[in-house]
């Protein structure tokens, strides 16, 4: 039985290395090809480059990409997006689930609504243009903030109803009140959601290009991905170039997720399958 | 701090996705300076319109086809690599590493891997001897359909593998071993314990493959742009390039009615499924 159990293990674990060539391939291949001169990355394969071209691609990627600048807005929106989501999303939850009256849970309900229906593109085009934001960076900071607010209430709700009351109803004993208690008791309480939200949304709104492509209107206000996707619009024959620019633009998500993977699944855990 | 949340995805959300689709009913367009209404005009040329029903059935199937395989292999590879593997945290960061790329980057990945000269696909068939399969696969509709939902694959599996192993590892261990010691087997184990119990963790798979499949854009936009012709276009694409055409108020209703068939799939899923009271 056991010997049985460790040979079945054996062979899973051959097999799914097996498959995993399905993610590696593509992912060695761009890393090899943005090594190499035009020519060479014509042959979209993994075989090393006969001449390395690393320097002068980067650099060349670099300066025509417009990364500086797209790196810039990217860390401006993403940033600010973040932090307020993160802000916002947990000290709503806490009230929405603490109080837990009629109301309350009619606005959670109504809440389903951000996550199912989709952008409504012109109108909020047309929205931020009577506002007088249109095209700006604040601009896209509300409209992620309004577009991931219900995803990331959804994951501090069902780990706040996981919190035992008494330990908040201590702290309105103690005295402390209001917002003050919020940040000093509950919000070190919710590290674990609060890091799995703060990666995924990091994530999706660093990596997104929906948004961007439709309320970014002056290049000097693009995004890393938009930038990214105009470079290829004009380079499109020089897969060394797009490879090395798909690259510089992974690489933020790629070193977070090195340091927080374990996040992403414990929070997945905690929050979003429990319920 | 129950208003400022209210009122960001009030004013930025709920405000465009209600009132804002009044814009459905006008004549607005690029060439057109004063807006005036016109009524259902705008929908009656919609469905005079022939690419509309193929947006359509293009949302469906990537929709349909990334959920019940995203779902089947997601479950499948969960089930594996929750077992007492050796590599098994290297496999588990493998497999979840297409999930924290851009869509762009995987859509450009695609198209590098399927390009008609030298991409990979196109050369592994010629080097095998099957070259009379290897073909501009971005170019017809149903080779595009096919490697547009090829990527979508790709980059959400990690997530449904994800969701499913947190669901597996909340089944308790006791009731697994309480049933071994009454002599239930193995096959007895999954069926009548560790599957009933993951069930919520596969219906989140379903609801959210299903959402988020039926608003596909980036993938098609970078791939195909909706060509060629109007081909691979989705509700998502098609609302952006009726835009880019300066047809406004027709974007405005194609939005409208997606809206409403989301909406609706949503209402229908809830009834089905028990599972739909996450924030409650």
């Amino acid at each position: 039985m056991r010997r049985k159990t460790k040979r079945i293990d054996f062979i899973c674990e051959i097999i799914l290395w097996f498959f995993s060539i399905i993610v590696i391939y593509p992912l060695l291949m761009v890393i090899i090809t943005s090594f190499k001169t035009k020519g060479e990355a014509g042959y979209l394969n993994i075989s090393l480059p006969n001449v390395w071209n690393i320097v002068e691609n980067y650099t060349k990627v670099w300066e025509q990409g417009r990364i500086g600048n797209g790196f810039w807005n990217s860390v401006y929106i993403t940033g600010l997006s973040v932090i307020l989501i993160l802000l916002l999303a947990s000290a709503f939850s806490f009230i929405l689930v603490r109080r837990n009256t009629k109301i309350c849970r009619l606005i959670s309900k109504f809440m389903t609504f951000g996550i199912i229906a989709p952008f409504a593109a012109l109108p909020t085009i047309q929205l931020l243009k009577i506002i007088g934001i249109y095209g700006t960076r604040t601009s896209m900071v509300f409209v992620y903030i309004a577009l991931y607010l219900p995803f990331s209430t959804m994951l501090f709700s069902s780990f706040i109803k996981g919190l035992p009351r008494e330990l908040d109803e201590a702290a309105v004993i103690d005295g402390t009140k209001g917002f003050g208690m919020f940040m000093r008791v509950v919000f070190p309480l919710l590290k674990p959601v609060t890091a799995t939200t703060g990666i995924l949304t990091f994530m999706w709104v660093w990596n997104d290009f929906q948004y961007p492509i439709y309320l970014l209107n002056s290049s000097s206000k693009w995004t890393l991905p938009l930038s990214v996707y105009n470079f290829y619009g004009q380079y499109q024959r020089s897969w060394n170039l797009v490879c090395a620019d798909m690259i510089i633009v992974s690489i933020p998500v790629i070193i977070l997720y090195v340091f927080a993977q374990k996040y992403i699944i414990a929070g997945m855990t905690a929050g979003a399958v429990k319920g | 701090m129950l208003i400022l949340p209210l009122l960001v995805f009030g004013i930025f959300f709920v405000l465009p996705s209600t009132i804002g689709y009044g814009y459905a009913f006008t004549d607005w367009s690029s060439y057109i300076q004063d807006i005036s209404f016109v009524g259902i005009e705008n929908f009656i040329e919609i469905f005079k319109n022939r690419t509309v029903p193929i947006a359509f059935v293009n949302t469906l199937i990537f929709a349909i086809a990334k959920t019940v395989i995203v779902t089947v292999l997601g479950f499948v590879f969960a089930v594996i690599l929750n077992r007492k593997l050796k590599t098994r945290n290297a496999l588990r960061t493998v497999y979840f590493i297409p999930a924290i790329f851009s869509a762009l980057v995987v859509g450009l990945i695609f198209n590098a891997l399927f390009e008609g000269r030298n991409g990979t696909i196109n050369s592994l068939l010629n080097t095998i001897g099957l070259s009379g399969l290897a073909k501009q696969w971005l170019g017809y509709r149903w080779s595009a359909v096919f490697v547009i939902s090829l990527a979508e694959l790709w980059r959400n599996l990690g997530y449904a593998i994800v969701i499913t192993l947190a669901g597996l590892q909340s089944v308790p261990a006791e009731y697994l071993e309480a049933a071994k010691v009454d002599g239930a087997s193995g096959w007895q184990l999954f069926k009548n314990i560790t599957l009933p119990l993951i069930m919520p963790s596969v219906n989140v798979n379903i609801l959210f493959s299903l959402i988020y499949g039926l608003k596909m854009f980036d993938l098609v936009y970078v791939m195909t742009g909706g060509g060629p012709g109007h081909d691979t276009e989705t509700f998502g694409t098609l609302i952006m390039n009726e835009m880019s055409a300066g047809r406004y108020s027709q974007s405005v209703a194609i939005n409208l009615i997606f809206t409403i068939i989301l909406v609706a799939a949503a209402i229908v899923y809830q009834k089905y499924s028990e599972r739909w009271e996450y924030i409650e």
